[in-house]
């Protein structure tokens, strides 16, 4: 006897069994490829800035969008063997197809519509495994295109099917004939491979996890966190390169080189990158006819990519899910009853209640604390009345007391009032003779080297340029948990890092083996940042 | 317990916007501002018709920094001059809180010239659990400069050995508690009448 599990009771003859498996398939397929394109759009959005259509950002999944996508490769990993065993037991059979005088065509479809499946599988596979900057960026650009000639093959290969047998392919497909054994041996195969999937996640994860071995140098020996690197112990420390991919249309690619030491009690980190202009201007005012004005060009979108300083955001997280942790939330507003995010990219936040120690280089605001801003990603926290930039998850951690402060009472795009005055006017000398991207000159002033601002001291003649920057005292508390220095030289930043290998703090993360690394860099830009999917592993030597 | 989570991130969220059309920024000269327009002298909660201080990193008389000891000058109760502020040409200057409330009084800070020290129970009517250890509970966004310190109160009492003590606001753990009025503390002031 006959059972259906499809919506409405039908009386013919079951289907053959290739058919049978092409109708499991197309509902299998179906959700998937939608889910893949959907979420794949989203990541070729938030990464290159743009839309595809107008508008179509705001019907496109939001949130941990990374790790969906990669499910959602599994999914395909799994369905695509099922398939190709399909293949295997049916190889004397051509590709099905009702299309009557377009059969031909249509057949050409489908095997069209398997090898750019099968590529970009594989592609996928290359892009999880070596990155998404991999061979310049052009794995990810052919994984992008090939995915919208699968989208314009889908929609040819549905206009035939449906344009010459509307009815006939539409039913066998929407309206199946299965049998119940079909439906249960189908349910048990996904529930099976994903429950297996599931478990074997994290061994897989650490398999092709590349690994940054930290060794071990005696407490005899001294490491200065000045940038330099002139120790012996950090031309003997082994080094890996990530390749981080930048955002924006060109989507630069920015290696950074990472190596690791520990001492004790203490850990040392060396990060290196490349960068011919060190962006040492931080949103400068400038004297108008008017008024003070800040020089910028996105500040009012929280997207500054001119007038700021660069920085290298270092992340840390025990758990190695791909795109940090997954703590980037994509899309325009991925946090529910959150504001809409500034530039619709998303947000940062840590998922199930995690936490993930950030720790945030800034080469203006930090310069001279020689430490940097110890920050985390937690749980997305409440938006706090009033308000103008919500950060969801992402937040320094606490301060007592020190840290530095913006040269403006309010800032805006019009005329601003500083918020103080250099004591000595002849403090504001080097910012007039600096040239671009001049290395020796930071863009701050000390605190105390300035007073409030009065206009009666105002005396300065237009065109006078003052930093926005007033560095106070060192970071107290937990935020300046690390210290850290760097330097720019012949085209690479340096920066040197050192913590205790625990931590006493609830917003860090203890530096012990196994634990996962992330770096991502800010080239002059507040937000905007190159980044990798895959951390790298701590292993202790 | 995850499944509560999504109500108390609703119910944050409400509160949050609650806040947001609790509060109104005013300008020194006493001129109303939008909530994402800066910058701003006091705060007027609409719930109370309170109008409160604002402070600033700056130096001066809203220094959010100083502290002050407690000191009434109209009855001479409490301990003057033990406090620590800074005026604009960055002297250091023994202070308490009577010196405030006068100094704010003669500016007619944003329009106002009936400005005194809140009561205990008004200061934590500003209480607000903004769910991160790093914030001072306050709606930062309208209360910036606010320390994890306490702030004195009005409220006023003898111990048993017939010293004065004075009432704080703790906004970092949200606290109340007593200290000698020689004790200094930071300050923010308020205009309108006593609940």
């Amino acid at each position: 006897m006959l059972t259906h599990c499809g919506p409405f009771p039908l009386t013919a003859m079951p289907l053959h069994k290739p058919l049978t498996r092409i109708v499991i398939l197309h509902w299998l397929a179906l959700p998937l490829l939608f889910a893949s394109l959907a979420s794949g759009a989203r990541i070729h959005i938030s990464s290159r800035l743009d839309d595809l259509l107008p508008g179509i950002a705001h019907w496109l999944p939001q949130g941990d969008v990374y790790g969906l996508h990669l499910l959602l490769a599994c999914c395909w990993l799994v369905l695509a063997s099922a398939y190709g065993t399909h293949l295997w037991l049916n190889r004397a059979a051509r590709p099905y197809s009702t299309a009557g005088r377009m059969a031909p065509y249509n057949r050409g479809l489908i095997q069209a519509l398997r090898w750019l499946l099968l590529a970009l599988l594989l592609l996928g596979l290359a892009i999880y495994l070596a990155g998404s900057a991999a061979a310049g960026g052009w794995l990810l650009w052919a994984h992008r295109w090939l995915a919208f000639t699968l989208l314009a093959c889908f929609i040819l290969h549905m206009v035939m099917q449906a344009g010459w047998t509307p009815w006939t392919q539409l039913r066998a497909i929407v309206l199946p004939r299965l049998t119940w054994q079909a439906c249960v041996v189908t349910l048990l195969a996904i529930l099976g491979i994903g429950t297996a999937t599931w478990l074997l996640r994290p061994t897989w994860q650490q398999a092709t996890t590349a690994v940054l071995p930290v060794g071990s140098i005696a407490l005899s020996e001294t490491i200065t966190v000045d940038g330099a690197s002139t120790e012996a112990a950090w031309q003997q420390a082994a080094a890996r390169t990530v390749e981080t991919l930048g955002v924006g249309r060109e989507q630069a690619a920015i290696p950074v080189t990472v190596q690791a030491l520990r001492q004790g009690e203490v850990m040392y980190f060396r990060f290196s990158w490349p960068d011919p202009t060190p962006s040492l201007q931080h949103l400068p005012l400038i004297k108008t006819p008017t008024g003070w004005q800040i020089k910028q060009r996105g500040l009012n979108q929280h997207d500054e990519t001119l007038y700021y300083e660069d920085k290298l955001a270092i992340m840390f997280a025990n758990d190695a899910a791909a795109a940090g942790s997954g703590s980037m939330q994509l899309g325009h507003q991925p946090v529910h009853r959150a504001p809409p995010h500034a530039t619709g990219r998303g947000y940062h936040a840590a998922q199930g209640g995690g936490l993930i120690d950030v720790w945030h280089w800034k080469a203006v605001r930090t310069h001279g604390f020689n430490q940097l801003d110890d920050s985390h990603f937690g749980s997305p926290y409440p938006v706090v009345p009033g308000d103008t930039r919500y950060t969801a998850g992402y937040k320094s951690d606490p301060l007592q007391a020190g840290g530095y402060t913006e040269n403006w009472a309010w800032p805006g795009e019009g005329n601003i009032r500083p918020k103080r005055l250099p004591r000595d006017p002849a403090l504001l000398t080097r910012f007039q003779q600096a040239k671009a991207n001049d290395p020796s000159v930071y863009w701050g002033m000390s605190w105390y080297e300035s007073m409030p601002y009065d206009s009666k001291d105002d005396h300065y003649p237009v065109g006078t340029l003052m930093p926005s920057v007033l560095w106070k005292t060192v970071f107290e508390g937990d935020r300046g948990d690390v210290q850290a220095a760097a330097q720019w030289q012949q085209g690479r930043w340096t920066l040197e890092a050192a913590r205790g290998i625990q931590s006493a703090s609830p917003f860090d993360l203890d530096l012990v083996d196994g634990l996962y690394l992330w770096v991502a860099v800010f080239d002059h830009a507040q937000i905007r940042h190159s980044y990798h999917l895959r951390p790298l592993r701590l292993r202790f030597d | 317990m995850q499944r509560l989570l999504p109500l108390l991130a609703w119910l944050a969220c409400t509160a949050a916007a609650a806040d947001e059309s609790r509060y109104q920024k005013l300008t020194s000269q006493g001129t109303t501002l939008p909530p994402h327009l800066g910058p701003w002298a006091c705060i007027v909660d609409k719930q109370t018709g309170l109008v409160w201080e604002n402070k600033t990193d700056n130096e001066g008389t809203h220094l959010d920094a100083a502290t002050y000891s407690w000191f009434d000058a109209a009855s001479g109760t409490g301990k003057a001059k033990s406090g620590s502020c800074i005026n604009t040409r960055l002297q250091v200057i023994p202070c308490d809180s009577s010196d405030l409330i006068a100094q704010a009084r003669r500016e007619r800070w944003c329009q106002r010239s009936d400005w005194r020290l809140p009561s205990a129970a008004e200061l934590q009517g500003l209480l607000l659990d903004t769910g991160f250890i790093g914030n001072p509970r306050i709606a930062t966004g309208f209360f910036p400069h606010t320390g994890r310190f306490p702030y004195w109160s009005a409220d006023l009492r003898q111990n048993a050995r017939n010293e004065y003590e004075a009432r704080l606001v703790h906004f970092g753990s949200g606290q109340s508690l007593w200290l000698p009025t020689s004790a200094a503390a930071r300050i923010r002031l308020v205009a309108g009448p006593s609940r």
